[in-house]
């Protein structure tokens, strides 16, 4: 108990209701010990899921701030809401019927044409990644570009929520991603030869015999391996 | 013969006349922008009998076809006697439809999206997008 | 000299013979164009409302990168080939200097970027070849002379309207005509050069741009020109897509290729290089026919 009451608390502002907070927390474990318990907007709890998106504010200033719940630990004067799920229809396609012809991002995605390049979906991304530039990329059909600078995205929504074109930028960048590896990355050549090894059965003589000996015999085997 | 502008149509004309910075009042109806608009045979109602309309604040205008023809190529604009920016105008009628989420923009019209795309360039979706007409 | 160049989305896809092309051009001509290390596409068609701001920031964050590479390349010009986007980013330029809260307004608003402080010059890339190089010096490097062939300069409509951005005369403008004729071919006039194609119409109505087009190429045929030159890349699509369907239709009986000045340029400015010239069979052989190459 004389522990607890050294570390400093903190005033975070739940969906307007305030909770005294001890700092170093995360914004995720702070809704947690404010009695909020999670059964939509938590997932991997590391950072790389992307379901805990927050957007957020502090005191006496107007910009708008955004953090992943899990990654960021409470400031005093934190006023913030969650949000778990982005309504965003993303489009069915087929990646055996699709080519890239220089349009092939608007094909599955026309709206991306609206882009008027404010920035938003930039400021607002909590992975710091160049929204805006990958967006752009994809409009004129430079897919590498896309994919590279969409590498990191986790998808957790607020890009779109924010867009006032109403692109859905993070399935672009998913898209872009998929035709890159598809269409343009060098193929792994070492690794369809490995899988064609396996597919001939080449290994298979050996391991039958792994399999056929003793427990002991495996062991002196083990001790007797090349090392390099 | 006494004609009294609705208020509706009052407020149309300020409408257009705030958004696009030109005044109705100007055109004296010569027909210039008519004869001289490369697109005006697609059009339901010719350039200057569309200006008259808000001159005469008549909600009809609204119905037209004209200024989502309209390929904004600053023609009539060029050729007016009294520097009229009669595209101004087409932009002002254009934003009274959307601005009053009368939305023309059809994103997904199937046609396009499966024959056209691929080839047409990007700037002709960005600008057929930005004036409104898909 | 190095200039800061542009493209713009089309010149990447549709139009990267255009971009090419212009690049060699250039370089045959003793500049360089080096693009811009980043850009977004310039916001085509200009906004004409009074209030809307949004509408200009594509083309805004265009000027300032042009601005950072200015400092770097000691110039304040911006090079760009494709018409719509000169257009754009002219009016947005003007804007500005006519409207300084305006300015202040947007940059404000673009709190991670630099501010813009106005002093961009915009320039198309037939201002330059026109002015800072010249007919005279275009003619002296000429290679293969387009000895015989006909061809008619297409101006479209973004080149030279409104009256503040043109750099030409409004209906009879002569530039792109004076630098045909230095590389020897024979320049016919259209009083269609300025007629709009029909833009953006080719998407939802495209009635509208088969009137257009038929109007422009039917005198050009009238007149014999052998191929139509212009700079903008949706007027070349416009009219090689419309001419397709007006000739299924009966409405012209030939189809007059449509070519890029730049490309034209690059045939002309080079020893006749069998290689690029299969692409252009069409000229070389008109070349071939009336002893030209």
């Amino acid at each position: 108990m004389a522990e607890k009451n050294q570390i400093p608390l903190v005033s975070v502002f739940i969906m307007g209701k305030e909770y005294k907070i001890p700092s170093g927390l995360t914004l995720m474990k702070a809704m947690e010990y404010a009695g909020y318990r999670y059964t939509r907007g938590a997932g991997c709890r590391a950072g790389f899921c992307g379901a805990c998106a927050t957007i957020y504010r502090l005191k006496n200033d107007y910009k708008l701030k955004s953090a992943l719940a899990c990654q960021t630990t409470v400031a005093d004067g934190m006023y913030l809401v969650q949000l778990p799920f982005t309504p965003a229809n993303k489009q069915k396609y087929d990646m055996e019927k699709l080519n890239i012809a220089h349009n092939a991002l608007l094909k599955e995605y026309p709206e991306i044409a609206r882009c008027i390049s404010c920035n938003s979906c930039t400021k607002v991304c909590p992975q710091e990644l160049k929204v805006m530039d990958y967006v752009q990329a994809s409009l004129r059909g430079d897919i590498e570009k896309a994919a590279t600078l969409s590498f990191d995205c986790v998808q957790c929504g607020l890009c779109a929520f924010r867009c006032p074109a109403e692109i859905t930028q993070y399935h672009v960048g998913q898209l872009a991603r998929r035709l890159y590896g598809k269409f343009v990355a060098p193929k792994a050549i070492h690794t369809e030869d490995a899988v064609n090894k396996v597919n001939s059965g080449a290994p298979r003589a050996e391991i039958s015999k792994l399999k056929s000996m003793s427990p002991a015999e495996i062991k002196d085997l083990y001790k007797k391996r090349p090392i390099e | 013969m006494v004609f009294t502008v609705s208020e509706k149509g009052l407020e149309l004309r300020k409408t257009v006349e705030e958004i696009s910075g030109e005044n109705i009042f100007k055109c004296y109806q010569c027909g210039k922008c008519s004869a001289t608009c490369p697109v005006v045979d697609s059009m339901d109602m010719a350039p200057n009998k569309v200006i008259r309309l808000v001159q005469t604040g008549d909600m009809e205008v609204l119905n037209q076809n004209t200024f989502w023809v309209c390929a904004a190529c600053f023609t009539c604009s060029a050729r007016c006697p009294r520097s009229v920016d009669i595209a101004k105008i087409m932009e002002g009628l254009r934003n009274v439809k959307l601005r009053n989420k009368q939305d023309f923009i059809n994103i997904y019209s199937k046609e396009f999206i499966e024959k056209l795309i691929e080839e047409i360039p990007q700037m002709a979706i960005v600008s057929a997008i930005k004036k409104g007409v898909w | 000299m190095d200039y800061p160049y542009y493209p713009g989305c089309t010149l990447k896809t549709t139009g990267k013979k255009d971009e090419e092309a212009a690049l060699e051009v250039a370089k045959l001509l003793g500049f360089e164009l080096k693009e811009l290390p980043t850009w977004t596409c310039c916001g085509v068609v200009y906004n004409l409302t009074s209030d809307v701001m949004a509408d200009h920031l594509s083309a805004t964050r265009t000027l300032i990168r042009a601005q950072e590479m200015g400092r770097e390349l000691k110039t304040n010009k911006l090079v760009t080939l494709c018409s719509m986007c000169y257009n754009v980013l002219k009016q947005v330029n003007l804007m500005y200097k006519n409207n300084p809260d305006k300015l202040k307004n947007i940059n404000l608003f673009l709190d991670n970027e630099e501010d813009y402080l106005g002093n961009i010059e915009v320039m198309h890339f037939l201002e330059i070849l026109y002015n800072d190089i010249g007919p005279e010096k275009i003619k002296e490097k000429v290679k293969t002379s387009l000895k015989n062939l006909k061809v008619d300069p297409y101006y479209g409509c973004m080149l030279l309207r409104p009256k503040t951005i043109a750099f030409d005369d409004q209906d009879s403008p002569h530039i792109m005509g004076d630098i045909l004729s230095a590389l020897g071919a024979t320049v016919i006039e259209n009083p269609m050069t300025v007629e709009c194609c029909g833009a953006h119409q080719i998407i939802t109505n495209k009635g509208a741009v088969l009137d257009c087009v038929e109007r422009i190429v039917s005198i050009s045929q009238k007149k014999g020109a052998d191929v139509i030159v212009t700079p903008c890349p949706l007027c070349q699509y416009n009219l090689t897509t419309a001419q397709k369907t007006l000739f299924e239709k009966g409405k012209i009986n030939r189809k007059t290729p449509v070519i890029y000045l730049s490309e034209l340029m690059k045939i002309s400015l080079t020893e006749s290089n069998q290689d690029y010239l299969k692409d252009y069979i069409f000229i070389k052989d008109k070349l071939d026919e009336r002893g030209g190459l």
